[in-house]
């Protein structure tokens, strides 16, 4: 089994049972990337559900399809997410998508590595 | 202050989209230029919002199921070999914001952005290489004061005219409601009221922002519990605090389906997913998704995607290989 793959918008690495998917710098997703990253990922899962950590900190920009894409087809084999952001642009990004997306899982927004992780462990319990 | 200076210049295209958002004009976007403030954060997020509203103007078609969903032509150029513009439409001209004579004889890229500048010039190479080509392609226009209009354009090109000039048509067409269609159905409804029978306006009751919501929350609900039963209607209605007709109604008016047909729509489409990204047996992929016979998951899923399940597995077994 592959721990570790990548492609031109993100990496994606599995660590203590923990999906880590980190967006690379200045992208910009649109429906084929969207589909792209999502495959990549399902392909590393090899069918198992996975916690994820996703940090997007790099986003640039998500388009209206894209959108669409990851809040549905983007949710499957995801128990949970904790989204890494700043405090500006994937901070707007991502409470928007959050707020209209709307993606079917528990999903939460977290500045820093720990809270992230703490959320995570909680879902598990759940 | 020449920061100060750069950002109040992007402040003055903010509410330059506001006013025409505020206008009807949906299709304008921010240039975001690579800062990460919070002023970048509200251009992301008021690109988002027109996108929004853009789409859902469009599937209001659905929503009125009296509207029509016309295609018109927005933009119109016609470019010569080299990709020089020889002709142009009103519209252009005022959605652009430059005047006709302006826009004439110039380069056709030095109203497309950065990226679409590139991906034009690759373009313009292969129409060279060919008699008659069509093509679409995303590109991103410019207006004068700034604003951006991503668009998909449509590029024609056809063999030289008696004269021997090639000529290129870029065409971008919008989706847009016809005002005169509506209108004629509008004064249907007040005839048929005359005549006592207001059958229209009876059937279509009014959703209240409440109703909406409830509507919606049902469509997460759905959503979220794919793999279980949907009780019946009058209950899923009642478990929602609204009734059977309304959320039937509401349902078709905010999504354009039924509720069945949408948990079905759905409910295959996460069956694609899990068909084509693991190895669950198909039987699993038909439970987890609330299916109960296979024979009934593999029918209505050879209808939908054109293949049964197990073929489209071998189909994405070779492809990922």
């Amino acid at each position: 089994m592959t721990f570790f793959t990548e492609n031109e918008y993100a990496t994606y690495h599995i660590q203590d049972g923990i999906l880590h998917i980190n967006y690379k710098e200045r992208i910009r997703i649109d429906l084929t990337a969207a589909v792209r990253i999502v495959e990549d990922r399902l392909r590393l899962q090899e069918g198992l559900t996975y916690n994820v950590i996703c940090d997007i900190r790099g986003l640039r920009e998500v388009d209206k399809s894209a959108r669409d894409y990851l809040a549905i087809e983007g949710s499957i084999l995801v128990k949970s997410v904790a989204y890494i952001i700043e405090t500006n642009v994937s901070k707007a990004l991502s409470e928007f998508y959050l707020r209209i997306s709307k993606p079917p899982i528990p999903s939460q927004t977290f500045t820093d590595l720990a809270a992230a992780s703490a959320f995570l462990n909680d879902q598990q319990e759940l | 202050m020449k920061i100060e200076n750069i950002r109040s210049a992007d402040l003055e295209k903010i509410n330059k989209m506001l006013l025409e958002m505020a206008s009807g004009n949906f299709f304008y976007r921010l240039d975001r230029g690579n800062e990460q403030d919070s002023l970048a954060s509200m251009s992301l997020v008021l690109n988002m919002l027109a996108e929004e509203i853009q789409e859902s103007l469009i599937h209001e078609g659905y929503a009125t199921s009296k509207g029509v969903v016309k295609h018109i032509i927005q933009l119109c150029f016609v470019l010569d070999r080299n990709g020089i513009v020889k002709s142009v439409n009103q519209n252009a001209c005022s959605i652009l914001s430059f005047l006709h004579r302006d826009l004439l004889e110039k380069n056709f890229d030095s109203f497309l952005d950065g990226p679409s500048v590139k991906r034009w010039a690759k373009t313009l190479k292969k129409l060279h290489r060919n008699d008659f080509y069509d093509t679409t392609l995303e590109l991103c226009f410019m207006s004068k004061e700034g604003l951006l209009l991503p668009n998909t354009c449509h590029i024609s090109t056809a063999a030289a005219d008696a004269k021997g000039e090639k000529h290129i048509w870029v065409t971008v067409v919008l989706y847009s409601k016809d005002l005169k269609e509506r209108k004629r159905s509008e004064k249907l409804n007040r005839v048929s009221h005359k005549n006592g029978e207001p059958q229209v306006s009876k059937n279509r009751p009014k959703l209240s922002f409440e109703d909406i919501r409830k509507i919606r929350e049902g469509q997460n609900l759905i959503l979220n519990n794919l793999e279980s039963d949907l009780p019946s209607l009058k209950e899923f209605a009642h478990q929602l605090g609204t009734n059977e007709f309304k959320l039937k109604y509401g349902f078709k008016q905010l999504y354009g389906t039924t509720v069945y047909r949408f948990l079905l729509k759905e409910r295959l489409r996460k069956a694609k997913m899990l068909i084509q990204h693991t190895d669950f047996t198909i039987k699993t992929i038909a439970y987890q998704t609330g299916f109960k016979s296979i024979p009934h998951f593999s029918r209505v899923f050879k209808k939908k995607y054109g293949h049964p399940p197990s073929e489209l597995r071998k189909i994405s077994g070779e492809s990922s290989e």
